[in-house]
Formats: C-alpha cells, structure tokens, sequence
C-alpha cells in the first residue's frame, strides 16, 4: 500500500472512531455526521463494487476492434448516439461513469464520444429523470434534454479539436 | 439495484461457462481498479459528509429564497457546482424550492451544476483524466449548464 493511501484510510478510520466516541458521549453534531455519512458510505459499498467488477468483464472480453469501430475515430454520429444510450443506462453516477468512460478510452473510443458520455451521464441518466420529472414536471426535463444534450455532444468535439492532441499524454498517464 | 445485482451475476455465471480463467482475471482486474481509486472514494464521501452538515437543505433554501433571479441563478449554480448531493436529497429539495416558488431558471441552474460540475470530485476525476482535461470538462459543463438554465428560464418563466 502506498503512503498516500494509508494516510487517506487513517482518515476515515479516524472518523469512525470519532463518530463511535460521539455515539457513547450521544454528542449530537457527531452522530448526525454519521447519519450522513452512512448514507453515501452505504452507496459507495453497494454500487462500487459491482460496477468495477463488470468493468473487469469489460476488460477481459470486449475487443478492441468491436469497441473502435463503433465509438473510434469513424463511428461518425453513430458513435454519439451510442454514448448517450450508454449513458441513459449508466447506474451510480460519475464515480461510476469515470471509470467506465476511461476504460472505454483505452479500448479505442475517441476523446469526444467519451466525453459525450460523461456529460450525458450526469445529465440523463434515467432513475434521476424520473426523479426529476417527477417533481420539477416534465417539461423542465424535457427542455432541459433538448437544450444539454447537443451542447454537450458540442463542446465534446471542441474539447477533442483543441485540446485532444496535448491530452493524449496526460490521459495515458493517469490511471 | 437488483437489477444491477442480477445482471453482474448473470454475466459473470456466463463468463465463467466460457472461460473460467478469463473471468478471473476480469474480476481480479476490477477488485483491483476498486482498491486503487477506494482511498479516495472514502476521502470525498468524508467531505461530502462534512459539507452536507455546514450547509444544510433549509440552508439551501434560505440563500435561494431571497434576492432577485438572476442573482439566485448565480448562487445557485455555485452551490451546484461545489457541493455533491446525492440524487436522494437532491430532487426532494428541488421540490421544496419550487414549492416555495423559486424560479425555473433557478431550479435548473442548481440541479444541472450539481450534475454536470463537481469541484469536490475534481481529486477522483483527475486521476482517471488528468489536471487538464478534468477542468475543461468541468468548465464546458458549467457554461452549459447556464446555457441550459437561461432557455428553461424564458419558457417557464422565472427569469425577469
């Protein structure tokens, strides 16, 4: 384990026991915190794992090939389309999406159809919109889609036009 | 979840008919992507936590009730931007600030910031994309995310 890491894990561990402290005392502000805590701890350990592990299967038995031609350099629209589907299923959110979209990255999509699904990942997918319409009415996510959605697509062929050159270094570099 | 449940086992009960040793390599790959980027997953859900205690939903609510609309976009789009509230929370208290009659454009300022900027995510985003790329992609979605808050405000209404 490296040192970085053992620093981040005593954080926590600190936390814990600072919120078992406060469950012995019943110090109220410590208590809450964990409330909260609880909450986005319980998330973290009933997606997470699921999700890396069909990543794994990812990894492991889609080719190269198969992931190039439809979201590679010549997918063309198709490979948009493709990420935005993706990304209405997508369950567990960016921290989900994020390693998703990376390893789709190495597998050979190009940079604007990853961050296609990225942006629409945050904006559509579905149990949040029928959140959403739920309450805020249908229209508003509606419009909502209609104005993102190209905009994302958008700014994704932009980012890859200006920046896409420079980043491939740094983006092989990072994890 | 089930079904994110059901479909992981299936899949897997699948690969392993095929190839046993492929799938153990694919889950050994993936427990092991888990365990590199978990210290920090456990590190931004501490200060999600701690976040969630300084500014409380009635906190929300009481910044976004007062002022004009246009300021109210702003704020509420920094607040999107710097917090990460869960979808659970979220949505319900988008509702509240309707109900209490905060703006279309308002609404949508704070709950698209909230999905497509994470300043407090930038340490996770950044391993997997870099410096860089992560604060374009966390630029063009707020500009987005405006973009999206001005056309909802002018065929809602909520906006003058």
């Amino acid at each position: 384990m490296k040192k970085k890491d053992i620093i981040l894990y005593s954080l926590t561990i600190l936390f814990l026991s600072f919120s078992l402290i406060s469950y012995l005392i019943s110090f109220n502000p410590g208590v809450q915190l964990f409330r909260n805590y609880w909450d986005y701890f319980k998330f973290v350990l009933s997606v997470m794992p699921v999700v890396f592990l069909l990543i794994g299967l990812f990894k492991v038995w889609v080719k190269k090939e198969t992931v190039i031609k439809h979201m590679g350099h010549n997918s063309g629209i198709k490979g948009y389309l493709l990420a935005i589907i993706l990304a209405f299923a997508c369950i567990g959110g960016l921290f989900a999406a994020l390693p998703i979209s990376k390893q789709l990255y190495n597998k050979g999509s190009r940079l604007s159809v990853i961050m296609t699904y990225l942006g629409a990942a945050c904006v559509c997918r579905i149990p949040m919109v029928l959140w959403e319409a739920s309450l805020l009415g249908w229209e508003f996510t509606a419009i909502r889609f209609i104005v993102s959605l190209p905009l994302i697509i958008l700014s994704s062929i932009f980012i890859e036009k200006v920046f896409g050159k420079n980043l491939r270094t740094e983006l092989m570099k990072a994890k | 979840m089930t079904v994110l449940y059901i479909s992981c086992a299936a899949l897997y009960i699948i690969s392993l008919i095929a190839n046993p040793k492929k799938t153990w390599i694919a889950a050994k790959s993936g427990i092991k992507m888990l365990l590199k980027i978990l210290p920090q997953f456990l590190v931004i859900i501490l200060i999600m936590t701690f976040m969630l205690y300084v500014v409380p939903p009635e906190k929300i609510v009481e910044l976004l009730s007062k002022n004009g609309n246009w300021i109210n976009m702003l704020i509420a789009s920094i607040i999107g931007s710097i917090v990460v509230i869960p979808g659970f929370i979220a949505f319900p208290l988008a509702g509240i600030l309707k109900s209490i009659g905060v703006g279309y454009a308002v609404l949508a300022s704070f709950t698209t910031t909230l999905m497509m900027v994470g300043i407090l995510t930038y340490p996770i985003e950044k391993q997997y994309y870099g410096t860089k790329l992560t604060i374009i992609r966390n630029i063009s979605g707020y500009i987005i995310a405006i973009a999206v808050s001005i056309v909802i405000g002018v065929l809602l209404g909520g906006l003058y």
